[in-house]
């Protein structure tokens, strides 16, 4: 059974997966903690699925980009659990497994993840096959770009993710060829968490507990603001 | 019995494991203080970032070291506050994810209570009731510890800790972070009675502090120096500081010895390393028949054996946490 933890967002949801039955998937989007509500939700499905702990054999996290500490809860969490139990754990990163609510699309999946000052995290993925390819890799960029971007390649485009509500009339009004998810779709949900890592583990593509870290494709501002001020790289 | 503790509070990562409380068989310390250094002080994002990465590496160590197994351990503590927000959430998840995850009680600890239980490992002889002053880059307390789990918080500091004036003044001068060690090694050679620095709130049995009077008339002398084209000598300036400092800190806790009656007093905390502040209190100690204890100086630092240490006494009397805990950025110290 695999366990599946997705904080990466306002959304704390956490899921079961098991021989391709979603055993267990609870997602919550109420404004709480993730410090205080992530291990009471994994404590408390697994009590409701009746699952006994020593039946999670993998746990899958999503690594971002997202919140930063929501994303260090989400990760700080799992890899104590993977530790604790011996148990493999896996990374993904966040858009791709968003883009695995959409599994089978004929649209393009566009993951806009908020990433602060009219920014996004913005990637782009498509469905073919019924293999996830990716069009374009995670990259920072003005909203405004990414839809220019999208516009004018002229594929259908379905958006997901929190980047998008910062810019939700521009897409609306933006191009016929452009949506918005519903809202099951359009937030990360730990089920197809679980499902982006299964695809991995049967590859036996897993990472260490000790080494995983969040991918936050966006070093920190005191970063940035050193290698401003002494116009050279920054080794930490 | 054997605790498990992570302390993540501010730019230490740290995992210990400790024997029936006093007995430290494991201390694993991943410093973040030569990275901090080029900021000129401590990152609360890069501080959460390196916690994340080191957690893990430091709970193996520290139970490769203590030669103990993960289902050995019969509790786990872990800091919670107070401290950078960021920077115990990391520490909090793990603590909580392995406390569910093999069915061992979870303790959170209190960062400052822990400092003060440094000593107990510094010193088995070493029972309540005493008195202790807490200085540290974030903190200035006296505390009255009654007993493992009954404190009284005598009086704190309104504006700065004494580390944090220790920190800037080292800054302004131009010494690299954190800046405590260098202003003791510079005022060695230093005249304490070359400038005058005010004191504040100096009335008797007023257990309160307050440094940043005495941070800005530091910080003002320099300026004025530098102003006037004058080279002003860095060993007097801090010898003066440091000696300001000292004078104020030994005062007070001998004032709140005498108010609480206490026979030992306990120092606790970052600055508690400072060799002017333990020479002081050693003498007077000695002088006016106070037992002196201070924790040796690995353990005057943040480190996880001082957290596993308090969790222990916690633990004794059944007080643990539940899988809900969160960070604590301004918890004050507590009784049960």
């Amino acid at each position: 059974m695999l366990l599946a933890v997705e904080t990466s967002s306002l959304v704390s949801s956490v899921a079961l997966l098991h021989d391709n039955i979603l055993r267990a998937e609870l997602t919550i989007q109420a404004k709480l903690t993730h410090s205080e509500q992530l291990m009471p939700h994994i404590a408390d499905m697994l009590e409701k699925a009746s699952v006994q702990k020593q039946d999670i054999d993998s746990i899958a996290v999503s690594v971002g980009p997202g919140s930063f500490t929501g994303l260090r809860i989400g990760l700080a969490t799992a890899k104590g659990l993977s530790f604790a139990w011996k148990v493999p754990i896996i990374g993904i990163e966040t858009p791709v497994s968003m883009a695995w609510n959409f599994v089978g699309a004929a649209a393009r999946i566009c993951v806009l993840v908020d990433a602060q000052k009219g920014n996004v995290y913005a990637s782009v993925y498509e469905w073919s096959q019924g293999e996830l390819h990716v069009i374009m890799p995670v990259c920072i960029m003005p909203l405004t770009k990414i839809l220019d971007i999208l516009e004018q390649q002229g594929k259908r485009i379905v958006f997901c993710g929190d980047g998008i509500t910062v810019g939700h009339q521009k897409i609306q009004e933006g191009c016929p060829l452009f949506s918005i998810a519903p809202p099951t779709m359009v937030i990360p949900r730990a089920g197809s968490l679980a499902m982006a890592a299964l695809v991995r583990l049967k590859n036996n593509d897993i990472d260490d507990c000790m080494t995983l870290t969040p991918s936050y494709k966006r070093r920190s501002e005191a970063e940035v603001l050193w290698e401003k001020k002494h116009g050279e790289q920054l080794c930490l | 019995m054997y605790t498990l503790a992570l302390e993540t509070s501010c730019d230490e990562t740290s995992a210990a494991v400790i024997q029936n409380g006093r007995i430290i068989l494991s201390n694993i310390i991943s410093t973040q203080v030569p990275i901090h250094r080029k900021f000129g002080g401590v990152v609360p994002e890069i501080a959460s970032r390196q916690h994340i990465e080191y957690v893990m590496p430091v709970i193996q160590e520290a139970l490769d070291t203590a030669q103990v197994d993960l289902q050995e351990i019969d509790h786990i503590g872990v800091t919670y506050g107070p401290g950078l927000v960021g920077a115990l959430l990391v520490g909090v998840a793990a603590a909580k994810a392995l406390s569910f995850a093999l069915d061992k009680p979870l303790v959170g600890v209190n960062h400052m209570e822990g400092h003060i239980f440094a000593n107990f490992l510094s010193h088995p002889e070493l029972e309540p009731p005493f008195l202790a002053l807490v200085v540290s880059g974030g903190h200035t307390q006296l505390v009255q510890i009654k007993d493992y789990n009954t404190f009284s918080l005598l009086g704190q500091t309104r504006d700065d800790a004494a580390g944090e004036a220790f920190d800037k003044i080292a800054r302004v001068m131009g010494y690299p972070y954190p800046g405590g060690p260098q202003i003791d090694q510079l005022a060695k050679t230093g005249d304490p009675e070359a400038i005058i620095f005010p004191k504040a709130l100096h009335e008797k049995n007023n257990f309160e502090f307050s440094f940043s009077g005495l941070k800005s008339a530091v910080l003002n002398y320099l300026h004025t120096e530098e102003q006037r084209g004058n080279r002003y000598n860095v060993n007097n300036v801090a010898a003066s500081f440091q000696k300001t400092v000292v004078e104020t800190l030994v005062e007070k806790t001998m004032d709140a010895a005498a108010y609480c009656h206490a026979e030992k007093i306990a120092v606790a905390g970052g600055v508690s390393a400072n060799s002017a502040l333990a020479e002081a209190m050693e003498t007077i100690c000695a002088e006016q028949g106070y037992a002196f204890y201070r924790p040796e100086p690995v353990l005057c630092t943040d480190n996880g054996a001082m957290i596993g240490c308090r969790a222990y006494y916690m633990a004794l009397e059944g007080h643990f946490a539940d899988l809900t805990l969160n960070a604590r950025p301004s918890l004050a110290i507590t009784s049960y």
